[in-house]
């Protein structure tokens, strides 16, 4: 309440709450994905958690990468996934699992990474950066970026998705004529 | 237009453009697959002669061929280190090339996408070394890092190999995942991701401003941590020993030579360029460096102690051998080149020794195969010497320069690099380098013992068939050991240079 | 943003999804009278004069009958899938410039409620998500049919998500923007685009036909192969929301067409004749332009409903392999095509 109070009186951005909401949920999604015993509901969790990563891109002004996050992450990506769970017929995680030593080295080692790397986030003291350019974020200007400075990267990309490709029909065709 | 400068990136396109040429035209050829090695054979001589051109002519240019401007700043960094592992990564593909169509058809797997595959792989690895940005680099490692996943697997009716290939990817993708993490908390910590930006945040010198030193160095432990995985140091090489079993041999071989190579050379200029100079950072990586060396060459000889396979064998080798290479990248402490690497040619120079002895290794390795499984239990080299005469004298030659025995090229490499960590003030490394390698001796001495004192076991051996294409690798292998071990300096000397451009 | 603009947009909101929901009604009519003059019988016409009413006798009845959750479902997904698959058809068309301009008060109202710089994939990133509504309801239900439906319904969509972007990405590569209001302008300054990319705009029908499961692709709900496919065990309102949704795509899929190829709100030969001969402007000029959308939008449903009752169905793998084997690389051709016509500075 005292959050709602705060934006009205101007005291804290709606940038901020928005923010505050999109990564709790997204990490609440992540944790569901990893700790759902149902295969189907953690790969929704996924897709909670793409969207709420789309929506930070949406405060970053990074439009186009928002569009795309939910294209190919939450549409593409995630829909295969579910697919292949589906198709395989995954069942729920049999009750058990790991035992409680290697959850707890797991979240010892989980929260020592968290504290090497938050530590200086913490201290964190970027330059200002002032307002972004009012084309910032545009398709124009990604597409710029992406075929002058990136160019040589976007040929090794598009290389490796080949090699991918090439990989997903040569260990999942049916039968092999040799 | 912006300027691409396409003649600087040819090793990558050239492997590239032949990887597409043959898929765009394979079907047309039917499944003949004699053509399609003899091209893919053919392609990897030419990306063996090219760099070596452009390396004969570097020198005019100011030692380095650069992508500036607007088409993508330092994406493209050709210069003598990238061009001499260029020729490296040809050589480490065409070896194992050589044996490829014999193993994949007496292992009833001979899928004829594997050529491009080779041809593609090699391209992500000159991409990855050939780069002054972070990105192009995560972006070659990733090209190289899949098309292996898929080579991993090929025979996928063996379950051995699936394990393998599926072991690989999912390490594999989860060090990616770190090495993205690091990536993006060094931008956030100096706000650029081209090294010679990072040099500068590090120097503090010309533009360069270093926001946060604890945040770029969390981003490099991570960086470092996906590139230890990559070449299988301790602790991240428990993927070594199962992928290079299940992997096929030939895959094996050039995985074995041309991803480390690829990896410490990524290693070696990052760190050279990017964070040697600042005390107070070299002090912060340089021990773990060390540790990581310390701990590779320990465990990696120790565990092959009690190996009984081959392959295995030669896995854990290799585990050893990446441990004695990051010795090599421990900078000085003191001294003319305080904070820096000194140990860049002796890396490179160990890195080809390392080469052919390796895929020499695994080439003997591949011709063991009954069945359609790998053979390479050490009682079926049992008395090899009675039973293949020059097939053992190969593997001899490979193991005892495996060992370190001079004069082969393995004892000068390990020497090499030895006067090199002394030459950067480090002793106990040096001493600590040197136990382990006897230590290590004892597992390559005792395969020695069995191909040449014992009777032989099994009857494999007798049957066994080298194919023309392979012996003219093992020979080719043999007769470098030979030469680098004992006419070093044909190669030591043009590699004195190889670091002149490589920083700024 | 100021109170004006809130409003503003608060009323198209309101109005736009108001006529989404209310067209489904009116298609269903149509869909109902249309099929039984093709069959050569009345249809209904007892409820109302023509039977008008029918649709909303249909409704009455969906909203009193008894909402039974059968007991085995998965209840979470199985209440969502139909928010799901509601949700994002009505989203998708947020992004669809009906009309030109109102100008109220001095102020100028843009008939689009949502004009960002990149429109179209707001689009394909909305309807992309439809698919999960498909996918959860099969999945949540627990039970073999509605797998199976789910499974096929999804393996449909996504197949033929591949050519309907690669057709928008041929009309992208001409216009050279990615905001629909944008495109409809060029349309009107120049000619529609059906004209140059008439291939392209086959294959986004077709595929429009696909995503949106209608008739000939419509094997995952069909009655004589797996009982309701996916909505087998969904009754009352629930079924009438993956109902309504799959008619609301439609519209968005009609609409999309007509933006992309037909002009959108353009009235044909719209500067010569009606800007130019009759000199209209203004508030008239966008109320024609509303009327000729709907007009074209319209045309387009009646298509719907028409192959609906006069093709037969495709089988399973003759529509994949229509999917993959021929839409696809017919696509990436027409790409090359369109490239080509920028290159020729055709799009002046």
């Amino acid at each position: 309440m005292s959050l709602v109070a705060g934006v009205v009186l101007g005291a804290i951005s709606i940038q901020w709450v928005a923010f505050l909401v999109l990564a709790v949920v997204a990490i609440a999604a992540a944790l569901v994905v990893v700790l759902h015993r149902s295969p189907v509901v953690g790969a929704m969790g996924l897709v909670t958690n793409f969207l709420c990563i789309a929506g930070i891109y949406v405060l970053l002004n990074a439009y186009f990468f928002a569009a795309l996050q939910v294209i190919i992450y939450a549409g593409a990506v995630v829909v295969l996934i579910t697919f292949v769970i589906m198709l395989l017929n995954l069942q729920p995680e049999a009750k058990g699992g790991p035992g409680v030593v290697p959850v707890a080295l797991a979240a010892l080692l989980g929260l020592a990474l968290i504290a090497v790397v938050g530590r200086p986030l913490l201290e964190y003291a970027a330059p200002e950066a002032g307002p972004p350019a009012p084309d910032f974020g545009t398709v124009a200007q990604v597409g710029e970026a992406l075929f002058t400075v990136y160019f040589y990267p976007f040929l090794a990309v598009s290389l490796a998705l080949l090699s991918a490709m090439v990989g997903a029909v040569l260990l999942a065709k049916r039968r092999l004529e040799d | 237009m912006p300027e691409f400068q396409h003649f600087a990136a040819l090793p990558t396109l050239v492997p590239a453009a032949f990887g597409l040429v043959f898929l765009v035209f394979a079907p047309f050829i039917g499944s003949d697959k004699k053509w399609m090695w003899a091209f893919t054979t053919a392609a990897m001589g030419l990306t063996i002669l090219i760099p070596a051109i452009i390396l004969s002519k570097i020198g005019l240019y100011g030692d380095v061929l650069e992508t500036a401007g607007v088409a993508g700043q330092y994406m493209v960094r050709t210069d003598r280190l990238a061009l001499w592992l260029d020729i490296l990564f040809g050589i480490a593909g065409l070896l194992a090339l050589l044996v490829t169509p014999a193993y994949l058809e007496r292992a009833n797997s001979h899928r004829p996408e594997i050529y491009p595959l080779f041809l593609i792989a090699v391209s992500g690895m000159t991409a990855m070394v050939g780069s002054d940005h972070l990105v192009m680099i995560f972006v070659g490692l990733e090209v190289l890092s899949i098309t292996l996943y898929v080579m991993c697997g090929l025979a996928r009716e063996r379950a051995v190999q699936v394990e393998a290939a599926l072991k690989y990817f999912l390490l594999g993708a989860f060090s990616t995942s770190f090495l993205v993490f690091g990536l993006a908390l060094i931008l956030g910590a100096t706000g650029r991701l081209d090294i010679p930006g990072i040099a500068g945040a590090v120097l503090g010198v010309g533009a360069g401003t270093l926001w946060n030193e604890t945040l770029l160095l969390a981003g490099l432990a991570l960086f470092l941590i996906a590139f230890a995985f990559k070449v299988g140091a301790v602790p991240f090489h428990f993927w070594v020993p199962d992928v290079y079993q299940g992997a096929p041999t030939p895959v094996t071989a050039f995985m074995a030579a041309g991803t480390k190579a690829a990896a410490f050379g990524v290693l070696l200029r990052v760190l050279y360029a990017g964070f040697s100079g600042a005390e107070t950072i070299v002090d912060r990586w340089a021990p773990v460096i060390a540790g990581l060396a310390v701990a590779t060459m320990v465990v990696g000889n120790v565990l092959a102690l009690v190996q009984t396979r081959v392959k295995r064998l030669l896995a854990y080798s290799s585990v050893a051998h990446a441990g004695y290479l990051l010795l090599a990248l421990v900078p000085a402490t003191s001294g003319a080149h305080a904070g820096e690497i000194v140990g860049g040619p002796a890396l490179l120079f160990y890195l080809f020794t390392y080469t052919f002895m390796t895929v020499g290794a695994f080439i003997v390795a591949a011709l063991f195969q009954s069945d359609r499984e790998d053979a390479d239990h050490f009682a079926q080299f049992a008395g090899l010497w009675h039973r293949r005469p020059l097939l053992a004298a190969a593997m001899g030659v490979f193991l005892l320069s495996l060992t370190g025995i001079p004069p082969l090229g393995g004892f000068t490499g390990k020497y090499v690099i030895f006067l090199s960590v002394l030459d950067a003030g480090h002793p106990v490394l040096a001493a600590i380098m040197a136990i382990a390698a006897v230590i290590g001796a004892a597992y390559y001495l005792r395969v020695l013992m069995l191909m040449f004192i014992a009777q032989p076991e099994e009857d494999l051996a007798a049957r066994l068939v080298t194919p023309g294409p392979a012996r003219l690798a093992l020979a080719v292998a043999v007769v470098a050991t030979f030469v680098l071990g004992i006419a070093p300096f044909v190669l030591y000397d043009p590699l004195l240079t190889v670091m002149r451009a490589a920083a700024f | 943003m100021d109170l004006f603009d809130v409003v503003a947009t608060i009323v198209k909101v309101a109005l736009v999804v108001g006529i989404l929901i209310s067209t489904v009604p009116v298609l269903t009519w149509v869909e109902r009278r249309g099929s039984a003059f093709i069959q050569l019988r009345l249809g209904p016409n007892r409820v109302g004069p023509l039977g008008l009413l029918q649709p909303l006798a249909d409704g009455i009845k969906f909203l009193f009958k008894e909402d039974v959750i059968p007991p085995h479902v998965y209840k979470l997904f199985y209440v969502a899938a139909p928010a799901v698959s509601f949700i994002a058809a009505v989203l998708a068309f947020a992004v669809i410039p009906f009309g030109s301009a109102f100008v109220v008060d001095g102020r100028t109202v843009p008939l689009v409620i949502l004009d960002v710089d990149v429109g179209v994939l707001f689009l394909l990133a909305a309807s992309g998500m439809g698919v999960f509504g498909i996918i959860l309801a099969g999945w949540s239900s627990n039970n073999k049919y509605s797998m199976l439906g789910g499974l096929r319904s999804s393996a449909q969509m996504i197949s033929y998500e591949l050519s309907l972007g690669l057709a928008i990405v041929s009309v992208l590569i001409y216009a050279g923007t990615l905001r629909p209001v944008e495109i409809v302008q060029q349309q009107i300054g120049g000619t529609w685009n059906v004209f140059p990319l008439f291939i392209g705009f086959l294959i986004l029908l077709v595929s429009a036909f696909a995503e949106t499961n209608r008739l000939p692709f419509d094997l995952p709900e069909a009655e004589t192969e797996l009982v309701a496919g996916y909505h087998t065990e969904y009754s009352s309102m629930k079924f009438s929301m993956f109902f309504m949704a799959e008619y609301i795509n439609m519209i968005t899929g009609s609409a999309l067409v007509t933006t992309l190829f037909l002009g959108g709100y353009a009235l044909p030969f719209q500067r010569l004749v009606f800007e130019g001969w009759l000199g209209l402007e203004g508030n008239l000029l966008a109320v024609l332009e509303l009327l000729s959308f709907t007009a074209k939008v319209g045309f387009f449903l009646w298509l719907f409903v028409w192959v609906r009752w006069t093709l037969p169905r495709f089988r399973f793998d003759q529509l994949m392999r229509l999917g993959w084997k021929v839409l696809i690389p017919l696509a990436l051709v027409h790409v090359v095509w369109a490239s080509l016509l920028v290159m020729w500075g055709v799009p002046a």
